[in-house]
């Protein structure tokens, strides 16, 4: 399938859904018009369609625009293995905006979506493990945007030795520090 | 008297030398058994994409080098066909040669550097001394063409940094004459061994859709028996002029990934000695004033071209207003770069799609119900380098 024809395809299932696309340098980019319920619907479809098949999520990006409203570009970026055709879908999102998790539907925007969340600040709904991944859990800021320095210090207080408390993946609240078990206990 | 089990918290890394560099997994055991995994990234977090946005594109060529950096070449030509991309760049063939030759030197490299260390990580010893001493030959080859062994920057924007030397392509010639022979031994070593076998048939499978959804690319996913590979499904920088055939398995097991990746040392043994026979004579850099420096001779007659070299080298040039996403075939699988411009000679956005970050985020289901041994196995298996998952 070329891009004509996956928009189509896309076009006829879900005449709301593409509010503009674009074929920059041969690639077929989707910018979507969906929320909540519809959108998963619509990235539902795109894996499961017969003919379309985008089984693999290769990754999801984003764009800080500010001082443009809405702030953010959301990037999906799917590929076709049984028609090799590779799709890239926009999603405007707003500041504080919170877009439904996909991870549902392709297991590798679990850790996609965390990073988004890490280095952008883009908050996902219903997402199973939503937590800090590249910068520690303490981190404050998002790196990403473009109102973050590109240098510049402050004090780091992950771990305290005095209580030998660490954060970890495990404890109930991922946010509350769990004591580190003793190995000869 | 009452017994009761409880299951017990390990935590390994981010400082152990099984997990190829700083991962930490945090591991809930039954016994012997993982019950659940959780690993952990960022400990070689770099902001490089922050970086990025604060670079032109020449400088960012040697950045991209320590992402994957066992395997630099393949990294600094999925940077370089982004940044091509958006400024409509036509690179001359006889450098797209070039770029193939170095990026599967380093595909060679970052192969035979994961062999040695995964039979290392396994308890066989002797595999790692034969692949380094190989790996040498392809090291030499990168270092007589751009001077550097380990990250070269070979590549240039619209074509690569200097010509080769005839002394260049007889090492490559020697390469590709002693490596089949190289590989034969590496599968007398292992390939049916009856120990490694033992430890790696089984273990760490995952299915073809699964594979998928996770993420999986490259050889990881191809030993699910899923024939995905960039250099064939998108061909950049004329991979379509070779013939080369993409390796599967059937299992999705650690043995399968083994077998793959040995195939692709053949496989790219074959490309590379095709391109050094086919090589086409003509220029190595693209004839475009705006990002190709004028060479010394004119620099030094003509000030107009002295202007342009300098301006070049200390303001870089314009990234025009556009997106794209610019995909190779990593040494780890699909290495992506999404590349937002807006005019100015720094990319507005860069982000990089590492094949390794989402090979991690499959490790949990990959060790679930194995051994502590089989963890490590399982690591060295799906080949990461944390310097690619952690940007």
């Amino acid at each position: 399938m070329d891009n004509n024809q996956v928009l189509a395809a896309v076009s006829k299932a879900f005449p709301q859904a593409v509010a503009s696309s674009d074929q920059p340098y041969g690639q077929l980019h989707l910018t979507l018009s969906l929320e909540g319920k519809d959108f998963l619907s619509f990235m539902r479809f795109l894996r499961d369609d017969q003919s379309l098949g985008y089984t693999l999520l290769s990754d999801i990006s984003a764009t800080d625009w500010t001082p443009h409203t809405p702030r953010f570009d959301l990037v999906y970026i799917l590929y076709s293995v049984t028609n090799e055709h590779r799709l890239v879908l926009h999603v405007p999102v707003d500041e504080d905006q919170r877009v439904p998790t996909v991870s549902a539907i392709w297991h590798s925007a679990n850790w996609g979506e965390r990073e988004v969340y890490d280095l952008m600040g883009i908050p996902f709904d219903q997402h199973p493990d939503l937590r800090r991944i590249l910068t520690w859990d303490s981190y404050q800021g998002h790196p990403l945007r473009k109102d973050f320095p590109l240098e510049g210090n402050y004090d780091v207080d992950d771990f305290d030795f005095s209580t030998m408390e660490v954060n970890s993946a495990f404890s109930q609240d991922p946010n509350q520090p769990c004591q580190i078990p003793n190995a000869l206990e | 008297m009452s017994t009761q089990t409880k299951t017990m918290l390990l935590n390994m890394g981010p400082h152990h030398p099984a997990t190829h560099g700083v991962l930490r997994l945090e591991l809930e055991l039954d016994g012997e058994t993982i019950v659940r995994a959780e690993p952990h990234v960022g400990y070689l977090h770099r902001g490089f994409e922050k970086m990025a946005e604060y670079k032109t594109a020449q400088q960012i060529i040697p950045l991209t080098d320590r992402l994957d950096y066992s395997a630099a070449s393949v990294n600094n030509l999925g940077f370089c066909g982004a940044v091509e991309k958006l400024l409509g760049i036509d690179v001359p063939k006889r450098a797209q040669y070039l770029r193939v030759i170095m990026a599967e030197l380093s595909r060679i490299m970052a192969h035979q550097l994961w062999l040695g260390t995964h039979a290392l990580d396994i308890g066989a010893m002797t595999p790692i001394f034969y692949t380094f001493a190989d790996r040498e030959l392809a090291m030499e080859i990168t270092e007589e063409a751009s001077g550097y062994r380990l990250t070269p920057s070979y590549l240039r924007i619209g074509g690569v940094s200097q010509d080769i030397t005839p002394e260049f392509v007889r090492k490559v010639r020697e390469f590709v004459h002693k490596m089949p022979q190289a590989i034969d031994g590496y599968h007398q070593l292992l390939t049916q061994n009856a120990i490694w076998m033992k430890r790696t048939k089984g273990i760490g499978v995952i299915g073809p859709d699964t594979a998928l959804s996770y993420g999986l690319t490259g050889p990881s996913l191809r030993g699910s028996g899923i024939a995905y590979d960039v250099r064939k499904s998108v061909p950049y920088s004329s991979y379509h002029d070779f013939d080369f055939q993409i390796p599967i398995g059937e299992d999705g097991d650690t043995y399968d990934r083994y077998l793959v990746r040995m195939e692709e040392l053949t496989q790219s043994v074959r490309i590379i000695d095709q391109a050094i026979e086919n090589l086409p004579s003509g220029q190595i850099m693209a004839d475009n004033p705006w990002t190709t420096n004028p060479d010394l001779d004119s620099v030094r007659q003509n000030v107009d071209d002295l202007i342009r070299r300098f301006k070049i080298a200390s303001q870089g040039f314009s990234i025009p207003t556009g997106e794209t996403y610019h995909a190779v075939e990593g040494a780890k699988g699909e290495l992506g770069f999404y590349l937002v411009g807006n005019g100015e000679a720094h990319p507005y956005r860069l982000k990089i799609r590492s094949p390794g970050y989402y090979l991690v985020s499959a490790l949990p289901y990959l060790i679930k119900g194995h051994m502590i041994a089989d963890v490590i196995t399982i690591i060295g298996s799906i080949d990461i380098v944390l310097g690619e998952v952690d940007r």
